[in-house]
């Protein structure tokens, strides 16, 4: 595929079409009125002219002082590039009280517009071409509606012209011709819907030939700096851009996380209502600000002076932040914008100010504008998006308490960390408890943790871990009262053997010493009575033998 | 750059814009100058007056006097195409030469 592209000049539409549009030939543009076909063309001319090639914006619809005051509006110095013929406008407005009186062709149509391209005789291989809208020419002689010869002629003379065209075509359905498809490589279709009153710009390829480009439909938002697309998910890859952590500030926190939150990275706290998420949310933000970080904080339920107020009372003051323009709290509404408007806006703030890290609280309220399949997709792109900005990107999910069980986005695999806050109830009170789901690459804790939220800020402690189960709040209270009494007593109980363990050696030593004098005491009697014997054998031996010899020395 | 035709030395009431020698072409200049005195154009040498005027197809036939009118194809129906110019060329004028038109586009007579 060797086709030469040219950039759109319109952001994200570059990377869609793998390139851009088809250099030296034409690209249909298509959609109904008010898409946005004009400015389509517009950036592109803009983005040739920055570069200082030859633009030509032939225009069969508006004026080309209307279509000056665009390019002035989006902030092109449209004037320095007529004065320096740059831009040359080439004005193909039909005249109405034209009589059509026998044959005729349009070939002046390519004179002036190669007159318009030339430089000193020559179209420059560079040269760019707009027509907006071509089908106004086409229809000029011939309202009936079957122009499309005409539309075909024209559009076989300008590809003639081999300068890279962006033809702009008004397209109600009852008008679209056929044929027009086959004659050119490249169509892009534009079209805007309204789902829940809310519009929705999308692009679509419809052809290109030759270019291994994007096949979906492309939601695209215009705004002051002209329309712009947001890249889809797979296109690209999946960025990975952490680099390193930054600590929250809070070491309980700290602890529970392995060290912290990824700079670049995604962390989703999800909790049902009061759990304490925006309170956590005005923690982290201090953290990372109080690491250098700057960030910017998107509400879709307080605005600044509220959270201001609320998180001051919870002792974390993120109005000195707010002054130092280290954070900046906004309050958006969801029902402002369509879906993939809030997308495009929330992007197109990450790109113009560049903050560190970016919170939304709670992506849940956009639930609203789409279906679930929906949003997860807007926020897959989002996380990318923050990604490849290396923006690290905190994101609340509200869950209802019928969804106690689990979060409904399931946006796990594009999260580097995942906290889950809950309220539990035991003995008719509410505790917080807070756990990380999901620490990639990092050491965190697995353990529930009970939270509480103080005038003095979050603490965040171990639960009462006894007999197999958790026991918070109160009835941790009470256990830990019960417990501490029964270890008090054991701990007297175990003073006492260890006293034992003294004493019985001790008393065992003195029945020792007590046997031991009985002992020889009763071996000293033993020997004495022995040694009486002795001398009583003794003295009835000499005894005997004085007998002996006074009997005449006989016998024994 | 707007360019002013008359400028050029086209100053005739009637001016006949078009592309090449085609036949289509060569009936409208024969039919135009039925009418009087015509300039005729050919628009890829003179690109910058057909941008003034506006010409987005060829031939046309256009009246450069306060009365805006323009006519487009070889002007066949010459009946249809004098009622459509209106006075003074609305009624036929015999005695008025139509013919000697100052023509610097067409240097041969065709």
């Amino acid at each position: 595929m060797n086709v030469e592209q040219i950039s759109t000049g319109v952001t994200g539409l570059d990377r869609v079409l793998a390139g851009g549009y088809v250099a030296h030939s034409p690209t249909l543009i298509v959609g109904p009125p008010g898409c946005g076909k004009t400015l389509f063309l517009l950036q592109f001319l803009a983005s040739g002219a920055h570069q200082g090639q030859r633009v030509v914006c032939a225009t069969c619809s508006e004026a080309p002082e209307r279509l000056v005051s665009y390019m002035r509006a989006l902030n092109h110095p449209v004037d320095q590039w007529l004065t320096d013929g740059l831009l040359t406008f080439v004005d193909l407005r039909p005249i109405h009280s034209e009589m059509v009186a026998g044959p005729y062709n349009l070939d002046v149509v390519k004179v002036r517009v190669d007159a318009a391209l030339a430089v000193e005789g020559t179209v420059p291989a560079d040269a760019r071409l707009c027509i907006d809208d071509l089908n106004r020419l086409a229809y000029a002689f011939d309202a009936s509606g079957v122009a499309y010869e005409t539309t075909l002629s024209l559009l076989k003379l300008l590809r003639d012209t081999r300068a890279t065209t962006l033809i702009a075509m008004g397209d109600d359905d009852q008008r679209r011709i056929t044929p027009v498809d086959y004659a050119v490589d490249a169509i892009i279709e534009l079209n805007q819907t309204v789902e829940n009153r809310l519009m929705t710009r999308t692009l679509r390829i419809s052809k290109m030939r030759g270019v291994g480009h994007g096949t979906n439909m492309y939601p695209f938002l215009i705004d002051g700096s002209g329309p712009r697309l947001i890249p889809i998910t797979g296109l690209d890859g999946v960025y990975r851009s952490r680099q390193g952590m930054v600590r929250t500030g809070h070491d309980g926190l700290d602890r529970l996380l392995g060290g912290g939150v990824y700079r670049g990275g995604a962390v989703m706290i999800t909790g049902t209502s009061g759990t304490g998420k925006s309170t956590l949310l005005g923690l982290l933000s201090v953290g990372l600000c109080t690491e250098g970080m700057t960030g910017i904080y998107l509400s879709y339920e307080q605005d600044q002076s509220e959270l201001r107020h609320d998180l001051d009372g919870v002792g974390i003051d993120v109005g000195s932040l707010i002054d130092d323009n280290k954070l900046d709290i906004r309050l958006i509404r969801s029902v402002d914008y369509g879906l993939e408007e809030h997308l495009i806006r929330i992007t197109r703030t990450l790109i113009d100010e560049k903050p560190d890290f970016l919170i939304i609280d709670a992506v849940t309220a956009l639930m609203d504008l789409g279906a679930t399949l929906s949003v997860k997709g807007m926020l897959v792109r989002l996380i990318d998006f923050c990604k490849a900005q290396g923006t690290t990107i905190i994101l609340t999910e509200l869950l209802t308490d019928a969804a106690l069980s689990g979060s409904t986005l399931g946006l796990s695999s594009l999260l580097d960390t995942w906290i889950r806050v809950e309220l539990h109830r035991q003995s008719g009170e509410y505790v917080r408890l807070i756990r990380v789901l999901k620490g990639r690459g990092a050491r965190t804790s697995s353990q529930l943790k009970e939270f509480h939220i103080t005038s003095e800020g979050i603490v965040i402690e171990d639960p009462y871990l006894g007999a197999g189960t958790f026991v918070f709040g109160t009835e941790k209270l009470v256990r830990e009262q019960q417990e501490a009494f029964e270890y008090g007593e054991l701990r007297l109980q175990m003073a006492h053997l260890k006293r034992q363990l003294t004493h019985v050696p001790i008393a065992f030593d003195a029945r020792v010493a007590q046997t031991e004098m009985e002992r020889d005491e009763a071996m000293e009697r033993v020997r004495a009575d022995i040694a009486h014997l002795e001398r009583r054998i003794a003295g009835m031996a000499s005894h005997a033998d004085q007998i002996r010899r006074i009997r005449g020395g006989h016998g024994q | 750059m707007t360019t002013d035709g008359r400028s050029q030395g086209f100053r005739a009431t009637l001016r006949l814009f078009v592309v090449g020698r085609t036949a289509a072409t060569r009936r409208a200049v024969a039919n135009a100058r039925t009418l009087g005195e015509v300039d005729i154009i050919d628009v890829r040498e003179h690109p910058h007056l057909a941008e003034a005027d506006r010409i987005i197809a060829t031939p046309t036939l256009i009246r450069t006097d306060a009365v805006s009118v323009r006519i487009i194809g070889d002007l066949s129906d010459l009946d249809a195409v004098r009622a459509h110019l209106g006075p003074p060329f609305s009624r036929p004028e015999d005695d008025t030469p139509g013919w000697e038109c100052d023509d610097t586009t067409f240097g041969d007579p065709l």
